[in-house]
């Protein structure tokens, strides 16, 4: 990545994350000449997804420092004496409190049959832990892991296309005795990754400090006793891990309002051609005192069938309803109640507890003491998204995660002549003196780029332009293996969490193999809350934050639940394989010291939709070019004539594109639908080898890439 | 152009298996036309006709198509129509039928489709135990409980509440002979029915003089093809004394004594509140009760719906049409001012009620009637009327003496004073009409 870039572009955009992107790829298609620089070597800054092993290595090494092992850059050939140099902020941190854990048990000796080893170390639930607070000498995570993925990465080459098509027959093919028999085919080198992971294991367990691994290892002596359990309660660790690249975890997971902007945008700059889709198809809470997750009724259906609500209630909740989807017209109704807190107004509708819950926890998304108009707009705006794609369903979640989002504009950006480099850091930035206007870029191959806008992100602002680092979202992620709350078929759910006692608001994705989360029968739960601590240095135990909401959702983890392997208390929750928890950081711009043509993006945030990135990257479209068209469709490649290079080879990239899938300007049928694939094999087929080149992306030159 | 095909397919002398195949290519064909235009007759009839015509179809399949198009359509009645189509052909079980109607009605209940469907199933399904009703009560009401749902999410949704009068709705009234009049001279016998008969059935009843079965001929009322009412002339005159008439006819049998020296003999069937209502358990009651509490409330909530008030009416008229007799009329009165473009329907809904209440209670054995000052607009139910000397139905609503008068061939006095008939055509046919009163009334039009 180290080739020479060109002198000159019209903007330059720092971090893939989705505005820049999507300004990137409006930028381009209008015919601006667009460079666009990521430091890291995958997409889409704080908006990626990863699979499972990266996100594990992720979450061990972001608390390092990067190493910077350019060449030290001589600054002062590169500026002139009218210019001044802003250094770019060195540790470009935005996630803190990492760490990841894994629940599992590594695979006992009498499954692989090999040599024998002391069987209490064997039958240990494993809890691998990657943090810095533990200052471990050996990183566990990372040797384990890395030796399947040694194993497998030929394997998996080969015989990648059986895997598709098992999963196109929606076989189960965790349970198939296929990949075990692979594996036994090889034994030399099984038994190698096998003594590693179970070093690697020991390792852990010294190193364990918490009063759970001590509680562990007085159970072990117990289950040393019976070391040939007949059927394991979890697939083991070397099982999951198997299929790690199945995994996309989302850093910032978000859902799409179906009428929302970026769905508009969607459709109108054809970028959706790029992306698949899926529905979230119910929406879940807990009333106050309970301890269960309850369905919401939103739409028409979900009131007719919901069993949660009296007949009067279902009334009272559709007038309601029916009131706020064209609120502005009724002024009468709630004008006395225009300054006052939303709740006061729904208790002036006579909505009872449990119906002014759904409404301002799951349909407003808003607190109790948001003013009405406020809580007005936002139960309008999810009344307006409702039933656009299928008739009770007002979100859409992208398949393969929402870092599948700024990769498709990026894609677009570089299909309009964009460039494109990843892996490269910018350094500093360079102005000039008097008019304080950018001037350009230098990266850490010292080379110098004018151009006449920078964007970045807000990861990337210089140190002098921030004002204050706060944590701004906690995370938690977890696998798990059921469903929340089970249901015939395979749901998406959003779920919210209201605040109870101590505990904040919790808000829920959980999405699964359907949206190509995970691998079949594991399911992606994602938790975000915003953190209560206004001490910025205090030190959090993330897991002591999202506490209750576990305590809710889940039975246990796993490693918990072999051990009380008996309890039959709570089969029907589901139990968590893998966990991970981070905090998102943000910082302030301190907009005075920030030259007037650097444009900088927010950090995803805490809000659920995507209509303040999108806002934001039209609004700084609109201010470089004041007079251009936002993102026009995008002509289909067929369209286009074979006389450009940049066009030909995407074309040629596009040629399987199935014509399906292609969008009907304006209707949004673009969606595919649950139905349209089980139909359909060549979709899903598709989609799996888009998903392929996705995964290549995040290490090797992207599809986009054209520098 | 269909058929033109199926010409072709019924006289082709090609080999069994060679018609086979082009059965099995033609439902390829059609599936593809269908796609183009789901709501066809023609290609619908066109693959019942080739699915009949192959020796070995294969339901499920056809099954699935409708499923998929319901999907894309799930109100397209024509495919609706296929599904029964193909379920009446094959062993597909009724039970799975009705939880695919369950699916449908989940994703969108405002589809009279796959509601009347289910109201095809529930009978078949679920068959009433005891005589006269629809559906088991145990499933009766847990229906009950499913539409209610579905009527407070929209109440003005119509299929909700169609559904709903399909399930207070009583099934069809066993048939019963009404009344039984015999005469010594002339020597007739008149039998009225419950249900209407066709001239051949009522060729089969048998007519018993004390026992011994006599021979004569049996003549409608008038000329339609079904009628209530027949006329039984023996071919030898009824004798003299003390004699016992029976009559048995479409299944039911009743007898009639007449004195020695009576000339004329009636008997008429006893009525009770279950002539007109399906009869409620306990059980049925109660959450008919509740029900009705529930749509109170829902019509507080919703004051001008007239689903909701109808519904009421509906539910008052299933529990007790006596004791909410007075609540009923209000409730139609204010339905008329709501709903003004029905306010005929509601009005003849009123005295349709009235006549009702007026039968269940009346003794028709003394053949006269006292209808005066019920609001009634139409006079219905005739058929238990038949029997009347004397009919007073002064004070009333009426615009017309219509052919509905046609069924009296006792009536002597008829009086309907202070009315708005206009029209008097039934008149002409009342054979022993003495006193005819029609004072206060509008203009009559015409007499032909």
């Amino acid at each position: 990545m180290d080739e020479v870039l060109p002198e000159e572009f019209d903007v330059i955009l720092i971090g893939t994350g989705l505005p820049e992107s999507v300004l990137s790829g409006a930028l381009s298609r209008i015919g601006k000449n667009v460079l666009h620089v990521d430091s890291n070597e995958y997409y889409g800054g704080s908006w990626a997804s990863f699979n499972i092993k990266t996100f594990d290595k992720l979450m061990s090494e972001t608390q390092m420092h990067q190493e910077d092992n350019s060449n030290p850059v001589n600054l002062e050939a590169l500026i002139s004496e009218d210019e001044e140099f802003l250094l770019m902020s060195a540790s470009q941190q935005n996630l803190s409190n990492c760490q990841s854990y894994c629940y599992l048990s590594k695979q006992p000796d009498w499954v692989v049959a090999t040599n024998v080893v002391e069987p209490n170390v064997v039958a240990e639930p494993d809890e691998v832990e990657i943090s810095d607070d533990k200052d471990s000498p050996v990183d566990v995570a990372t040797t384990a892991p890395t030796m399947v993925q040694k194993h497998s990465d030929t394997e998996d080459l080969s015989c990648r296309d059986v895997d598709f098509e098992e999963r196109n027959n929606s076989d189960n093919d965790n349970e198939k005795p296929g990949v075990s028999d692979k594996q036994s085919g090889d034994p030399a080198k099984e038994k190698s990754t096998d003594n590693d992971s179970r070093n690697g294991q020991v390792d852990a367990f010294n190193n364990a400090t918490s009063e759970e691994k001590l509680e562990n290892a007085s159970d072990q002596s117990s289950q040393a006793d019976l070391p040939h359990k007949e059927t394991p309660l979890f697939p083991f660790y070397e099982k999951f891990y198997e299929n790690w690249r199945r995994f996309n975890l989302d850093l910032s997971p978000k859902v799409m309002f179906s009428r929302g902007q970026l769905v508009e945008l969607l459709i109108q700059s054809n970028v959706c051609r790029y992306l698949e889709f899926r529905n979230v198809t119910r929406t879940l809470t807990v009333l106050s005192g309970e301890n269960r997750l309850q369905p919401v009724p939103c739409s028409r259906a979900d009131v007719f069938k919901s069993k949660f609500v009296t007949v009067v209630e279902k009334r009272i909740l559709m007038r309601f309803l029916t009131l706020c989807a064209n609120f502005e017209q009724h002024p009468q109704e709630y004008e006395a109640y225009k300054d006052r807190p939303f709740q006061d107004f729904l208790q002036s509708k006579h909505l009872s507890t449990k119906v002014q819950h759904f409404i301002i926890h799951s349909i407003a998304m808003v607190s109790e003491q948001t003013s009405t108009m406020e809580g007005l707009h936002a139960t309008q705006k999810f009344l307006k998204s409702l039933g656009r794609y299928g008739s009770s369903h007002a979100f859409l979640c992208p398949m393969y995660g929402v870092g599948e989002l700024p990769q498709a504009f990026s894609r677009l950006s570089a299909v309009f002549g964009g460039t494109f480099c990843l892996r490269r850091r910018v350094i500093g930035i360079v102005a000039d003196k008097t008019s304080r206007a950018v001037k350009g870029v230098i990266d850490s191959t010292g080379q110098k780029i004018k151009c006449q806008h920078l964007v970045l992100d807000e990861s990337h602002l210089p140190d002098i332009c921030r004002s204050g680092f706060k944590r701004e979202v906690s995370r938690a992620i977890y696998v798990t293996d059921k469903s929340v709350s089970p249901s015939e078929t395979e749901e998406v759910s959003l779920i919210t969490l209201p605040p109870v006692g101590n505990f904040p608001l919790y808000r829920v994705i959980e999405a699964g193999p359907l949206c190509c989360l995970s691998p079949n029968n594991y399911y992606v739960v994602h938790a975000l809350t915003k953190p209560s601590c206004v001490d910025e240095n205090a030190i959090v135990d993330l897991k002591e934050t999202f506490h209750s909401a576990e305590k809710t959702m889940f039975a246990g983890t796993a490693a918990e639940l072999e051990i009380a392997n008996n309890n039959e208390s709570d089969k029907q929750k589901p139990a968590v394989l893998w966990a991970a928890y981070f905090n998102m950081m943000s910082c302030g711009v301190n907009n005075d010291s920030l030259p007037g043509n650097v444009y900088v993006m927010s950090s995803p945030g805490f809000e659920l939709g995507f209509d303040k990135a999108m806002n934001e990257a039209r609004r700084t479209f609109e201010i470089i070019c004041p007079d251009e068209e936002f993102l026009p469709r995008a002509p289909e490649p067929e369209e286009i004539v074979f006389d450009d290079e940049g066009y030909k080879s995407e074309n040629n990239g596009n040629s399987r594109e199935n014509p399906n899938e292609q969008p009907e300007a304006g209707n949004g049928d673009y969606m595919e639908t649950e139905e349209d694939l089980q139909e359909e094999e060549e979709p899903d087929v598709q989609g799996l080898i888009d998903q392929e080149q996705g995964v290549g992306d995040h290490v090797s030159d992207g599809n986009g890439d054209n520098a | 152009m269909w058929n033109y095909r199926k010409k072709c397919f019924a006289n082709s002398e090609k080999p069994k298996s060679e018609i086979e195949a082009m059965l099995n290519s033609e439902l390829t064909f059609i599936e593809s036309c269908l796609r183009n235009n789901p709501k066809s007759y023609g290609c619908w009839h066109q693959r019942c006709f080739v699915l009949l015509k192959l020796k070995t179809p294969d339901w499920k399949r056809e099954l699935q198509l409708c499923n998929l198009f319901l999907q894309f359509d799930d109100r397209n009645f024509h495919c609706w129509d296929y599904r029964r189509f193909v379920c009446s052909h094959s062993n597909h079980p009724l039970k799975d039928e009705i939880d695919y109607t369950n699916k449908l009605i989940e994703s969108n209940f405002s589809n009279y489709s796959s509601w009347h469907y289910r109201s095809k199933l529930l009978p078949e399904v679920y068959p009433d135990s005891s005589v006269g009703n629809k559906i088991a009560e145990r499933k009766l009401l847990e229906e009950l409980e499913l539409v209610q749902n579905a009527f407070f999410t929209d109440p003005n949704d119509q299929s909700a509440w169609f559904y709903h009068k399909w399930l207070l709705g009583r099934g069809h009234p066993m048939q019963s002979i009404l009344s039984l009049h015999v005469s010594r001279f002339p020597s007739t016998l008149t039998c009225t029915l419950r249900k209407p008969i066709k001239e051949e059935d009522c060729q089969q009843a048998l007519v018993r003089v004390n026992g011994t079965v006599i021979s004569g001929k049996w003549k409608p009322h008038s000329s339609a093809c079904y009628m209530n009412t027949w006329t039984f002339t023996p071919h030898e005159k009824i004798g003299t004394g003390l004699i016992s008439v029976s009559c048995q006819v479409d299944g039911v049998e009743t007898q009639i004594t007449m004195e020695i020296d009576d000339n004329e003999a009636l008997c008429c069937a006893k009525n009770t509140i279950e002539t007109f209502c399906e009869s409620s358990s306990d059980a049925k009651l109660l959450v008919l009760e509740e029900e009705l509490n529930s749509c109170r409330e829902l019509n507080e909530l919703e004051p001008d719906n007239k689903w909701v008030v109808l519904t009421l009416v509906f539910l008052m008229k299933a529990i007790d049409p006596i004791r909410f007799f007075s609540e009923m009329k209000e409730l139609l009165k204010s339905l008329c001012i709501i709903d003004s473009k029905r306010s005929c329907y509601y009005q003849d809904l009123h005295s349709k009620y009235a006549v009702e209440n007026w039968i269940i209670c009346a003794d028709l054995q003394s053949r006269k009637a006292d209808l005066r000052n019920k609001g009634i607009t139409r006079l219905c139910h005739v058929e238990f009327l038949v029997g009347l000397t004397h009919l007073d139905l002064s004070h009333n609503k009426l615009k017309a003496l219509g052919s509905t008068f046609l069924v009296f061939p006792w009536l002597q006095e008829l009086k309907a004073d202070d009315n708005e008939i206009t029209e008097i055509d039934g008149l002409k046919a009342l054979p022993s009409l003495i006193t005819l009163s029609l004072n206060s009334n509008g203009t009559i039009l015409e007499l032909r």
